[in-house]
């Protein structure tokens, strides 16, 4: 048996020898006796009260040294487990560096060999592999088209964080392409609540093909919109395989956005709809013009706000592709649709699913302070799986409440019993 | 008869010596720590009619000598008289109870009465004794 915090146990003997001295110590009141010739004593006052060296109420003295050290053993954290020993490795890999299926098989198994390997799978949700040929097969299906750093980092530190608990060593190495658009502003603050080194394997970016770009406009009559999306169009503005549908949504639009294409709904506005001078502002694009308010929805990303922060176009992811549904339209008239910044605004809101890709690498500075330990001014903590329910903790503490109600009958009744030997 | 009796509460006595007849023998047995005063008097007149009256002071070994404890001395007889008691009091309480003691007896005897102070731990038929023998004339004194 091993416990956590060992000084509890010392705390709680010292104070059970003092709960020990104090009852042999006990000032009492002097018993009260029948003395018929009692107006012979002199009536002068007590000038002290009667102490007895004498053990008495001996089970209460028990009671009460049980309480206080089972309370002491709980709080000591007390665990039957072996010392820890060994090593662990904590492993998590990027999905999207499975450009090269073998070059991260060879990486994983270059890694340094450890008692317990852990792998953890990850793009914006971390997944456990039980083995490189697992972790292989994962990293290779279902990539959603994002990846957070963040995310992956905070998974193996957790599980290193548990494995703590059982091993001597554990470390944490991350495989990773380490492209500018996986971190995110939390990345490095995560980092920090892991006190090692990290060890940090890059992956070269999975070769990416070229993303035809084909946008569909399908609309009825002359339309503002139809006309910016080509004058975007002929500028080379636009850069993914979009449909545009200004009318009703058929069934066979959703149909074709599953296949990882973006479905934009751009419904035309209403006569009677609103509308106003206003900015909106998308990814690095914003237009400032006379726009009409139709509906975005509420829920989906927001892709595009208004200039008060509200909406203007959310999406939805729909298999690997995305629907989005686009919460303004422009007047006919007007020449605001042929502004290159409203060009560059129809741009991004008919550009690929999840929004503008960074892509590069980050600076070689960046990926020495994610190995490197931090320092101890900026270390921070994540809830540690050591802190978890100690049920061995829990039962001694019940046993040291339960003592406690015991003591309480049992003072009750050594009260009575005096009462009743005063009367 | 007596040892199935438990003392308790306060009762006079000097009431009860109306109903004594000229010239009986009469026998006093008590604490005299009621209405002693009173029934000294009673007496008093029962002795000038012929009686021959025998004062028995009963006292409880304790009460000649305390322990040395501490303890909260409770009169049974008034409730409002409990006082603490320890070794340091000892000697008063003794000084104390002695004069009460030798002041009364030597009342009673001017009153014309025999005085005998007999001990709870004391064999009874010897107590019996020493009464008879000075109601006789003979020696009284304590057994100890």
């Amino acid at each position: 048996m091993n416990f956590v915090a060992p000084a509890w146990i010392g705390l709680a003997a010292g104070a059970s020898l003092a709960v020990v001295a104090i009852h042999l110590i006990a000032w009492r009141l002097p018993r009260v006796v029948v003395f018929p010739t009692a107006r012979f004593v002199p009536d002068e006052p007590a000038r002290r009260a009667a102490r007895t060296v004498r053990p008495s109420d001996l089970g209460l003295l028990a009671l009460r040294v049980g309480i206080i050290m089972a309370g002491g053993l709980a709080l000591a954290r007390p665990g039957l487990d072996a010392k820890p020993g060994g090593t662990a490795l904590v492993i998590a890999v990027e999905r999207s560096s499975v450009g090269d299926t073998t070059a991260l098989r060879d990486s994983l198994r270059a890694l340094p060999a450890a008692e317990r390997t852990t792998i953890i799978v990850f793009d914006t949700v971390a997944t456990g592999a039980s083995d490189i040929e697992d972790a292989l097969r994962l990293a290779s299906s279902g990539f959603s088209g994002n990846a957070s750093f963040t995310t992956g980092l905070l998974a193996a530190v957790r599980e290193a964080r548990r494995l703590e608990g059982d091993y001597k060593s554990v470390s944490i190495a991350l495989v990773s392409t380490l492209s500018r658009g996986v971190f995110d502003r939390a990345t490095q603050a995560v980092r920090d609540t892991w006190n090692d080194s990290i060890r940090v394997v890059r992956m070269p970016m999975a070769a990416r093909t070229p993303e035809p770009v084909q946008v569909e406009v399908r609309v009825t009559g002359d339309d503002p919109v139809a006309a910016a999306i080509r004058l975007a169009d002929s500028h080379g503005l636009l850069r993914a395989a979009t449909r545009v549908v200004r009318d009703n949504v058929m069934p066979d639009d959703r149909t074709w956005a599953t296949g990882g294409r973006a479905l934009v709904v751009w419904p035309r506005a209403n006569t009677n709809d609103s509308g106003r001078v206003d900015g909106i502002h998308a990814a690095g694009a914003t237009a400032i013009g006379h726009f009409i308010y139709t509906e975005a929805g509420d829920s989906g990303r927001v892709v595009a706000r208004w200039v008060n922060g509200d909406a203007a176009a959310r999406e939805i992811a729909l298999g690997s592709g995305c629907v989005r549904t686009i919460g303004f339209d422009v007047p006919d008239v007007g020449d605001l649709v042929l502004s290159p910044s409203f060009q560059r605004l129809v741009s991004e809101l008919v550009g690929p699913c999840g929004g503008r890709r960074v892509d590069g690498v980050v600076a070689d500075s960046v990926i020495a302070a994610l190995a490197a330990p931090p320092s101890l001014s900026v270390r921070a903590s994540v809830p540690d799986e050591s802190r978890a329910p100690n049920r061995l903790a829990a039962a001694l503490m019940t046993l040291a409440i339960l003592l406690g109600i015991v003591e309480m009958v049992a003072r009750r009744r050594v009260v009575w019993r005096s009462a009743e030997l005063s009367a | 008869m007596l040892n199935a009796i438990t003392p308790s509460g306060s009762t006079r006595v000097a009431p009860l010596f109306a109903d004594a007849r000229p010239g009986v023998r009469l026998v006093v047995v008590s604490d005299f720590l009621g209405d002693e005063e009173a029934s000294r008097t009673a007496v008093s007149a029962l002795v000038s009619a012929h009686c021959d009256v025998h004062a028995v002071h009963v006292v409880a070994r304790e009460e000649l000598d305390p322990d040395s404890r501490a303890i909260r001395a409770q009169d049974p007889e008034d409730q409002s008289i409990a006082r603490p008691f320890d070794d340091a009091l000892r000697s008063r309480y003794v000084a104390n109870f002695t004069e009460w003691q030798q002041r009364v007896a030597a009342a009673w005897r001017h009153a014309g009465a025999t005085w005998t102070t007999v001990s709870t731990d004391e064999d009874p038929a010897r107590g019996a004794r020493r009464v008879i023998s000075a109601s006789t004339g003979g020696p009284v004194s304590a057994a100890r």
